[in-house]
């Protein structure tokens, strides 16, 4: 993997996480993987534990430091209302000049937003939201609020009973999903001792780190730190195997695992996806490697499967829901097997060869690799489909045929 | 469709093979690691206990043995089958002898 010059600014991203560290204890993988998602532009964060893990001083320390006072907080658990979030109309135009003059949200204007307890907002307040995430803006009455960059960390439990069910589109929005863990006793012991050492206030005393003017910088320098093509192409196949179904399973209304029943590829960690996650996920596991190599000067196929972890979790719906952490720690771990398999089998390469000439026997072997990977199955499928109509082979001896999906 | 980004992933892992080129033939030669991820052969899995990766993999020729093998198998079951029945109709017949003899 290339390295990369160093930014004057990474000191400024290595003193937030000292800082970070100092004033929060345990969970060290979570805060490596929060650090790089701060690091591209409309950076958001979803925080889930059980009640008093943390999550809230997560979210506020985080906050603090890239903004200081200057972020917004607001909370499911209380009543939010539209005016709180969006923005209401300026009654003195009204009255006056008959103009409606609306006052946007500091929430909205804010750079540094924080939503305590998301599971709990009301449906109007989430949908607003959802909207401001998807395309940047916000309505009201009629008129429009582009927002600029920001940060958004939100946390809950969603074990809560007062939970709404908030749509998994929503959640989808959210670039990562981090699980904390409560604190083992010796990390009790250092949480008392830094709950002296700052007077049990750690929000308070968390320093601002960086200027307004830094942030954007650093995000714009990642925004154009490259990735080399073999690591782009080790993201996509990693986020299609969660995806691929050779039944259709993405347009199918027969559940799992009915829909796996006889299938080649049953084995697979397709039969343990009931819903695939979106294309988002390639996209944030782009940022996320780009903010690593900028970061480290380095970003390794090790690192892409750890940053995984925590981009598909939420975005993907587990045939096996119970434990999530277990079931994509399982899944990811054939993953790895799976990557390996693919360098030994050297199937990158018979693909390409394919594509610049058609060669029967390169063709037997990529039928026999197609038949051990669904993803490389695929790829085979749209070439077989451009060699049928050059009249290159028949469609009786095409592969989709020979595994029965035609 | 094919984009210039994909087509440029798989040049670049091709670049990593060395392969000879003889005409139409391509061959490479295979590295053989002892870690735990490159035993998926079917022989090793057959006759060494050690710990295989999840996946066998067989060639064509190990797949030709082994359906060889359980076509003659089948044959054997079949042969002995029949031999069972004629044993089993031979002391039948014996015992209905016998207990003829012993009644007579």
């Amino acid at each position: 993997m290339g390295m990369v010059s160093m930014s004057s600014k990474r000191p400024l991203v290595e003193r937030l996480r000292e800082e970070l560290s100092k004033r929060f204890i345990g969970n060290e993988e979570v805060i490596s993987i929060l650090m790089l998602n701060l690091l591209h532009r409309k950076s958001t964060t979803l925080i889930r534990a059980p009640r008093g893990t943390g999550k809230s001083t997560l979210m506020l320390l985080v906050l603090k430091g890239l903004f200081g006072d200057e972020f917004v907080v607001i909370s499911g658990a209380s009543e939010v209302k539209r005016g709180e979030v969006v923005g209401r109309l300026h009654i003195p135009s009204l009255e006056k000049k008959g103009r409606e003059k609306v006052l946007w949200a500091k929430f909205v204007r804010a750079q540094g937003k924080g939503i305590d307890e998301v599971n709990r907002l009301n449906p109007y307040t989430t949908a607003n939201i959802h909207h401001l995430m998807q395309f940047g803006e916000v309505w009201a009455y009629g008129q429009k609020y582009t927002v600029e960059d920001y940060t958004l960390i939100a946390n809950e439990n969603p074990g809560d009973v007062t939970t709404f069910i908030q749509p998994p589109p929503f959640y989808d929005r959210f670039d990562i999903a981090l699980y904390l863990n409560s604190l083992t006793v010796s990390q009790k012991f250092a949480l008392q001792e830094l709950n002296n050492d700052y007077g049990y206030d750690l929000i308070k005393s968390m320093p601002r780190v960086m200027e307004p003017g830094d942030l954007t910088e650093i995000r714009r320098e990642v925004e154009e730190t490259e990735v080399d093509p073999g690591l782009i192409g080790f993201i996509n196949t990693l986020v299609r195997d969660f995806q691929v179904c050779v039944r259709g399973k993405e347009h199918s209304s027969i559940p799992l695992p009915v829909l796996c029943e006889g299938c080649h590829f049953t084995r697979f960690i397709c039969s343990r996806v009931k819903e695939p996650p979106s294309e988002r996920a390639t996209l944030i596991l782009l940022q996320l490697a780009k903010a690593k190599k900028w970061l480290d000067g380095k970003v390794e196929e090790k690192d892409v499967m750890e940053m995984a972890k925590w981009v598909l979790i939420h975005r993907t719906g587990f045939l096996n829901p119970e434990k999530p952490l277990k079931e994509i720690g399982e899944l990811l771990e054939r993953e790895k097997e799976r990557m390996f398999e693919r360098e030994s089998r050297k199937q990158w390469f018979i693909l390409n060869e394919l594509y610049n000439s058609f060669s029967p026997g390169l063709y037997r072997t990529a039928k026999e690799i197609a038949a051990e990977d669904n993803v490389f199955a695929e790829e085979l499928f749209s070439l077989e489909e451009k060699w049928v109509r050059e009249g290159k082979i028949s469609r009786e001896e095409t592969l989709k045929i020979g595994l029965g999906l035609e | 469709m094919e984009s210039k980004s994909f087509k440029k992933f798989l040049e670049e892992k091709s670049a990593k093979i060395k392969v000879e080129r003889q005409g139409q033939r391509i061959s490479w030669d295979e590295e053989v690691k002892r870690d735990k991820y490159s035993f998926t052969g079917f022989l090793e899995f057959a006759y060494s206990n050690k710990t295989s990766g999840d996946y066998i993999y067989l060639d064509r020729s190990t797949a030709f043995d082994i359906l060889d093998r359980i076509n003659w198998m089948d044959r054997k079951i079949k042969s002995l089958s029949m031999r069972i029945r004629i044993l089993f109709l031979l002391l039948m017949v014996s015992l209905i002898a016998a207990a003829w003899g012993w009644l007579a």
